[in-house]
């Protein structure tokens, strides 16, 4: 008898739809990102902070949707799980989007548009954009193989981070005081990109736990 | 004393030709709540009148396996029923009040053990009514019927009679069923107190009120006892896909 679940079903897959959404558009933030190191074009750089708001949108009427469902169908089991699932991985996104939040605000106030700078981010958002379209699709698909998968790609973006560190050190050694302040602060920013990486890991417990039920610590 | 009140082992029961309960494994332990779930007919209200021997009373019903109580099998040729009866209380799920004075309602079993003294049965209702939360609602009324309660008075009254036993474990049979929410909320309450002392089996169609209540969770579908685990186990994570099915609402 589904004919009892059926508007449950129903706002179950809208809270689920939205969480999707959720990732393009914070897909859409790392594109980007890419465009403004591509371009140089500072008021794409605004766009993202545009783009932001919406994203924090998604994320409070997911929440809301849920909290709803959880007071109104005292949902248990798996339905339970999904929806627990749905606000945990859009409290990630919201995080994963912020991070080129920061990183278009350095942009904007120090107008640094140094080539290898530019070249390290766009590098780094492409192996994460990568992570990050492959993580949704296996929410979407309850995958968990693909969300392991994904999860093992991280080692991946931390190697290139580590690999840009090192870099930047090189330069540093020969270079004057006000480069060397100016290195770490690209340091900053370079590692949120990294750390955005580790919400994608985040996001793989959430599906394991979506289809086994079971918590597991990656990483 | 020992920890498990109920070892319940391979028991079938057949109404007549009907099997109504296959091969039922189970234990029970003392001082939990254990909730007793599944569709209507699956077997629940069977599978509790077997604890204390009620389906004695009913003709054509015939059991094997083994139900022990304490260790000692109560369907034994010797086996105590009355005692049993005592030891194992029970609640309906529509009060059932004796039509006396509310005193005389709770003081009727310790009277039938030949307790006569009137301070010890004085002192039986007293603490019988306070610990189902229902004596600082009737004190002044004590000896006035048993009618005019409300519902959820009338249930808990009920519950105190099975206390004034001095009962080791209480059988409820949907026991809210016909109650408002503030009357279910509180008989709710007071199991919560009452597991403390006694070991509860309660038979509910609510899976919130399973939730809520009890420690362990067992899931019936005809006559077969399915999963039987911690409620936070089987309201998060069910082993069995008809338990995910049944309290996810996909049957039933
Ligand atoms: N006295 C009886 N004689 C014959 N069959 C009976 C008797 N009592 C119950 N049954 C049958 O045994 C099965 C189990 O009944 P039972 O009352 O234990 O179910 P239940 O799970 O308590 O259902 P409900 O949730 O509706 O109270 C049902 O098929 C019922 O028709
Ligand atoms: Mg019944």
């Amino acid at each position: 008898m589904t004919a009892n679940r059926r508007h449950f079903v129903e706002e179950l897959n809208n809270l689920n739809y939205k969480v999707l959404e959720m990732g393009e558009e914070t897909l859409k933030s790392y594109v980007r990102l890419i465009l403004v190191c591509k371009t140089k074009d500072l008021d794409l750089a605004e766009q993202i902070m545009e783009q932001d708001k919406l994203i924090n949108e998604l994320e409070v009427s997911i929440n809301v949707d849920a909290y709803l469902l959880i007071a109104k169908q005292c949902p248990v089991a798996s339905d339970l799980r999904r929806i627990i699932t749905a606000l945990k991985i859009s409290n990630e996104l919201e995080r994963i989007a912020d991070y080129t939040v920061n990183i278009a605000k350095y942009m904007i106030a120090t107008k640094n548009n140094n080539d290898q700078f530019l070249e390290n981010i766009t590098s780094l958002s492409t192996i994460f954009m990568d992570m990050l379209k492959r993580i949704m699709e296996a929410f979407e698909k309850e995958d968990v193989k693909l969300a392991l998968e994904v999860n093992s790609a991280d080692e991946i973006l931390d190697k290139e981070y580590k690999k840009t560190v090192k870099n930047l050190i090189k330069t540093a050694k020969t270079s004057s005081d006000e480069e060397i302040e100016e290195a770490m602060r690209v340091l900053i920013v370079l590692k949120q990109i990294e750390r955005a990486g580790d919400h994608v890991t985040n996001i793989a417990e959430n599906i394991v736990y979506l289809v086994n039920g079971k918590r597991v610590e990656l990483n | 004393m020992e920890n498990t009140v109920f070892t319940i082992n391979n028991l079938n029961l057949y109404y007549d030709q009907f099997q109504a309960l296959y091969g039922i494994d189970m234990k029970i332990k003392r001082n939990e709540v254990t909730a007793l779930i599944g569709p209507s007919g699956c077997g629940k209200s069977t599978f509790l009148r077997c604890l204390n021997r009620m389906n004695d009373l009913i003709e054509g019903c015939n059991i094997t396996g083994e139900v022990k109580f304490n260790e000692k099998d109560v369907y034994m040729n010797s086996y105590d029923v009355i005692n049993l009866r005592t030891k194992v209380g029970m609640v309906f799920q529509k009060p059932n009040p004796f039509p006396m004075s509310i005193y005389d309602n709770i003081a009727y079993g310790p009277r039938c053990q030949g307790i006569k003294d009137k301070k010890v049965l004085d002192d039986i209702v007293k603490k019988s009514l306070t610990k189902a939360a229902l004596y600082d609602e009737v004190q002044d009324r004590i000896k006035g019927s048993a009618m005019s309660l409300s519902g959820g008075q009338q249930q808990r009254l009920c519950i105190a009679r099975a206390i004034a036993m001095e009962p080791e474990v209480i059988l409820m049979d949907e026991p809210t069923s016909a109650l408002d929410p503030i009357a279910t909320l509180k008989i709710e309450e007071l199991i919560n107190d009452l597991k403390k002392n006694y070991t509860i089996i309660i038979v509910t169609h609510s899976m919130q009120q399973a939730a809520r209540i009890s420690d362990k969770t067992a899931f019936f579908l005809m006559g077969v006892l399915i999963e039987n685990d911690s409620t936070n186990k089987i309201f998060t994570q069910p082993k069995n896909k008809k338990t995910e099915d049944y309290i996810t609402g996909r049957f039933g």
